[in-house]
Parts: structure tokens; sequence; C-alpha cells
């Protein structure tokens, strides 16, 4: 026999389960009453899926988003305070969606909205003045290495998913063709966040030099993902949008 | 007043220091912040939800370091899950930490309710049995989180929709043993006086008579809700969606003319009006306190 | 072993460099706008300034109903965007942020 769950647990049980009765331990054991917790819960947490993933209620209509996020609230609720991070999963929760399989893009759109409140909500950090790349030797170029920002980060995808985003987060005009790939950069050198498309070399040379390699590597990284690579381009793009901190001069990381 | 003095200084103060505002205050909500730096005439001072500014860093941090540049700012935790029957969350309590010593508040305050069971959190304040079991770990969470913040927390009274069939203590009991047993001070929050004693058939001036006002060291006000319970029977939801009622503007007459002018809060939480809507709030409020300015009851101001 | 095949030399590094940041004319991004704009007027009716989900220590009016019919109803601008081609309005905001 389990022990007896307590009345917390009883409680708990049924805040997000239309099917379970109310918890025996509630006086009278009234419907509407219990209702109230379990209303305030379901419409709290649906909410907070809204206002993280705004383009996303756009795209797919205010009713339809609101039964989604209803079920996935009940599958995954938060397990943190923190609500303006809630839904890191709902992305692949989209992607799983048989009824959504037309919209293939739905999932990557999800990952640049979790990606922009990460970045809108990510520490405050200096950006890498230009002065500081200038100053440089040029013996010392084969070495350098750079700290990504802590709002810095990069989204590659097979849609056209920056033209989606920004199309839905206010009211723009749909999307023609949403079959192209895209790459993305998010930088918030202050407290506005920027959203980018990048060249996919650039992305490429972006990745690597977050990753901790060298100028050089990270470079060839760039040509390895794009011919038309233009190294300094993407020097000019990283430091205009404050995509680094800073950098150092070491051989090996 | 024990919760209102300013913050042991730890660490060299950078930030003025409020007196205790026995004015209303009100919500802060970030699309207010340019009406509120443009107007003349100051609230007494700006409540946050801490989670909210939990972040890491960027905008809504620097609009909180910027409010309270003028403002003295209350601290009002709505997670802690001070009444949960699990341990509190010490990641969380180091983060409601970082907050205390990074904006010294004025005020820190948590409610008497559970809002995580497992590792879910419902966002929603939720009911606690009044039992001696419950009562044992509500005192343990209080200890904990003073022990922890260095700082006097004020326990918000709930709203509440049902109540439990095994209790073994009233609410005011309850209550007043957790004060006495953890030192905290009360948050009074008059609409969830006047919510849960509709809910539950209760008159709420019998209530406020047995409530130890002695302890409460700041006011809630809020609108609610009206809908209906099982038998057709009104019930209140504590929604802050709107303006306070006239039946709560009253009993909070009643409370200031024995308590003596007490910080208040304005809550509007839901369908957020525009700034110059919550100010006539905070307004009618300060209008309340200012008529009971030389009502304070000597017995009722507890010393430091 | 895999050794890094060298292809740039640290010259090319540094005209790449020089010439990326010579063509900065104005101080990089780190300027205080977004400060501005959070704490000026243009914040309001703009997202650029919304911090998602927060918490809330009220109960709500607005009631959820329970149904499992949420499946049929109507899918936003998705349907727009994939069946009917129908444009509702300019692309022109979506084409000036492609850098040039």
């Amino acid at each position: 026999m389990p022990v007896e769950r307590s009345v917390e647990a009883a409680f708990a049980a049924g805040l997000l389960d239309p099917s379970v009765s109310v918890p025996v331990q509630v006086k009278g054991q009234t419907p509407r009453r219990y209702a109230v917790y379990r209303n305030n819960v379901t419409v709290g947490l649906v909410r907070a899926l809204e206002a993280n993933f705004p383009a996303i209620r756009r795209l797919l209509g205010e009713a339809y988003f609101a039964g989604l996020a209803r079920q996935f609230v009940q599958d995954y609720p938060p397990r943190s305070p923190l609500l303006f991070h809630y839904g890191a999963n709902f992305p692949a929760h989209l992607a799983a969606q048989d009824d959504l399989a037309a919209y293939p893009y739905l999932a990557d759109v999800a990952r640049l909205e979790q990606l922009w409140r990460q970045a809108y909500h990510a520490a405050d950090a200096p950006t890498l003045a230009p002065e500081e790349l200038a100053g440089l030797d040029e013996a010392a170029m084969a070495d350098l290495r750079l700290t990504p920002h802590p709002a810095f980060a990069l989204l590659a995808s097979p849609y056209a998913v920056h033209a989606i985003f920004t199309a839905n987060r206010a009211a723009g005009a749909a999307v023609a063709d949403p079959a192209r790939p895209e790459w993305v950069m998010l930088t918030r050198p202050r407290f506005d966040v920027i959203v980018k498309p990048i060249p996919k070399g650039a992305h490429g040379f972006f990745s690597a030099l977050a990753s901790g390699v060298t100028l050089a590597e990270a470079a060839e990284q760039g040509f390895a993902c794009d011919d038309s690579f233009d190294l300094a381009a993407a020097i000019r793009l990283m430091v205009e949008a404050g995509a680094f901190q800073s950098l150092s001069l070491r051989a090996t990381p | 007043m024990r919760a209102t003095r300013p913050p042991q200084a730890v660490q060299p103060l950078r930030l003025p220091i409020f007196p205790t505002p026995l004015k209303s205050g009100a919500g802060f909500k970030p699309e207010h912040l340019d009406a509120i730096l443009a107007d003349s005439r100051k609230v007494g001072f700006f409540e946050v939800h801490a989670e909210n500014y939990m972040g890491e860093g960027g905008a809504p941090l620097a609009m909180l370091e910027r409010l309270r540049a003028d403002y003295p700012i209350f601290l009002h935790g709505v997670a802690m899950s001070i009444g949960g029957e699990g341990p509190l969350d010490r990641e969380h309590l180091a983060r409601f930490k970082r907050l205390v010593r990074r904006y010294e508040p004025q005020v820190v305050s948590e409610h008497l309710a559970w809002s995580t069971h497992d590792t879910a959190f419902y966002n929603d304040l939720l009911p606690v049995p009044y039992t001696r079991a419950v009562l044992k770990r509500v005192v343990r969470h209080i200890d904990e989180v003073q022990h922890t913040l260095g700082r006097t927390l004020l326990l918000e009274n709930p709203s509440t929709y049902v109540t439990f069939n095994d209790c073994e203590m009233g609410e005011i009991e309850f209550i007043r043993e957790v004060a006495r047993r953890t030192g905290c001070g009360l948050l009074l929050d008059v609409n969830n006086v006047f919510v849960s004693a509709t809910n539950h058939g209760f008159s709420p001036e019998s209530y406020l008579a047995d409530f130890p006002l002695h302890l409460v060291c700041e006011i809630h006000l809020a609108g609610h809700a009206t809908e209906a319970d099982d038998e057709g029977k009104p019930l209140l939801i504590d929604a802050h969606d709107r303006p306070v009622s006239s039946e709560v503007w009253a009993l909070y007459g009643q409370v200031i003319a024995t308590l003596g002018p007490t910080p208040t809060l304005i809550e509007w939480d839901n369908d957020v009006p525009e700034w110059a809507v919550l100010k006539a709030e905070a307004d009618a409020a300060d209008a309340i306190l200012a008529a009971h300015a030389t009502d304070a009851h000597p017995d009722l101001r507890h010393a430091g | 072993m895999i050794t890094t095949r060298r292809v740039f030399s640290a010259a090319i590094l540094a005209s790449a460099v020089t010439a990326a940041v010579s063509s900065l004319s104005v101080a990089p991004a780190a300027a205080d706008d977004g400060k501005e704009k959070c704490y000026g007027v243009a914040m309001a009716g703009k997202n650029d300034c919304a911090a998602g989900a927060g918490t809330t220590c009220a109960g709500t009016s607005k009631v959820d109903f329970q149904g499992n019919s949420w499946k049929y109803v109507d899918k936003g601008t998705c349907t727009s965007m994939m069946l009917d081609g129908d444009r509702k309005g300019s692309l022109e905001p979506l084409t000036r942020d492609i850098p040039a």
C-alpha cells in the first residue's frame, strides 16, 4: 500500500489535471472553489508562455496557441519561479506536434524567442572596443582569442527564422518563402537585444571564435563554411554588434 | 519599526536611505517607468516581485536601480513557498539574498502559502491547512529566510477559496503563533481579508478586531472579481485587476483609524491601467492616511 | 596528430582587422540607446523592453475552458503564410534588416 498522500500532494495532483477530483481534504469538496486554483494555475502558466513566445502565438493564432500551451503546462510545468526562462523545451514540443508538420519552421522561431529572452536577461558586461583590436601587433594576431559577451548567441536554421520572427514579434507581413536557410546572431550591448541575420561564413567564424579557438582557426572555419566569406566584414560586424567582451593572446586555450 | 529600519551596513551604503514612508505606494510595472519619472508628485514607495528581478542583468535590473535612486523599494517575494512541505529552495533563497544586498529594500515580505510541490512551480499562492505540523514547518522556513537574509520578514495573510477538514486552529491563531515564534512582522492585506471573509462566511470586522495589528508594518490593497460558488453564493477572486472596492476602503479606514499611518501598497497586476489610474488609487489611500495622521494608537506603535 | 593549417598569415589577419576597425567610423553598439529607449517615451508600445513572463500574486477572473477541441481551431498566420500567400502589408519591414 502506498503511504497516504499529504494534503499538499493531493492538492497539487489536480491543479493541472482536470480529470482528478477535488482532494478529499478540502472542506465540502467544493468543485467550483477548488477550480479557482486550477484556473489560476492554468491561465497563469498559459499566459507565461504567451508572454515568452509572442511570435509563436501570432503564428498559431490565439485559440490554437492556448490549447497547445495548456497541454504543454500540464506535461511540463515550470521547475523554476524565474518564469521568463519558462519553456526551454517548448520548441521541441512544437517540433513533435504531428498537426504542425506543415510548419516545420515553428520550432526554430520558438528557439529564437527563447534565445532573445536569454539575451535580454543575460549578465551585463562591456563589449570589445575597436581600439583594443586596433592596438594589436601584427605578430600577435595568430594567437588572438575572444571571449563572447554573456548575451551573445547564434542560431542556424534551414528556415527564414529571422524574417518570420521579425514579422511576428510585431504585426508584420507574412513571409513568402519560409523554406530558405538563415543564420542569426543575437547580441545585447546594453539593454536592447539585437537580432541580426548574418552570412553563413560569419556564422561559422563567430561560432568557432566563441568556442575559444584562435582568430586564425576561426577564419579558416569561416571559409570552410562559405567560399565567399568576408573576414574583414565579419570582424566589423562582431565589433559593431558587441558580440565579444574581451580578447586574450595565448597560444593554447 | 523593526521591519522597516535601514539594512545592516555589511558593506558601504551607496544607495539613499529613506525614512519609513507612512504613505501609499504602488506595485511597479516597467511600462509605467517613464510616467513615474515624469511625475512631479511622488508616491511613498514602489514594491516589486523579487522573482522578476532575478535575471543576471539587463533592463529589468537597470530599471529597478533607477527607481531605487528616487524611491524606497519594498521587495515582495511570491515564490518562496514558505508554507510548502518540501525544504526551501536554497538557490532561490540565495538569489533573493543577492537582491536584498543589491537594492537594500526598505521592507522584505512573503506569503503564507505554497507554490512549489516536488519540482513543479505553480505560479499561484496555494492554501495551507492550519495544523500544528504545518505551523512547525512555516516557522522553520521563516527562521531560515530571516537568518539567511539578515532581515526581518513580513508575512502576508492569504486570500483563500477553500478551507481544509483537519484544521487545528484558526488563521489568526496560526499567524499570531508564527509571528511569536519567529519574530517576523506582518503584512496585512485588507482585500485578502475581505475576499476570504466573503468566501468562507465570516465577518471581516471581527477578523480585523482579532488580528495582531501591533505587528503590522505594511498594508496591501487591491481589487477583486466576483464569481459564484457551487451553491450560487458569491465567490470572490483576488484578481488585482480593478480599483479597490468600497467595502475594502471602509475596512482600510477602520484599520488605519486603529493603527495610525502605515505604508500602504496598491496592487494592480492584471489589466494594468495607465499610471494616472494607479496613482489615483494611491492618492485615495493617502487621503485616508492623512485623515488619521494623528490617530496613531501609542500602544500599537511597536518599538524597534 | 592533426595540425591546424595556418592558412591565414598574421599579415592577412592584421589587414582584415585594420580594415574592419577603420571602417567603424562611429562608436560601436555599446552606446546608451538601449537605456534611453527603456527609460524614454519610445518604450511605450514597443516590445524592446518586454522581459517575457513574470510571476503573479493574484488570481485571475479569466476562465480557461478545459475543452479538448483546440486541435481544430484557427491556425493564425501559419496558414496564410503557407496557403494563401496573402501578404498582409509590405515586405519592407522584413527586408530592411538584411545587411547591405
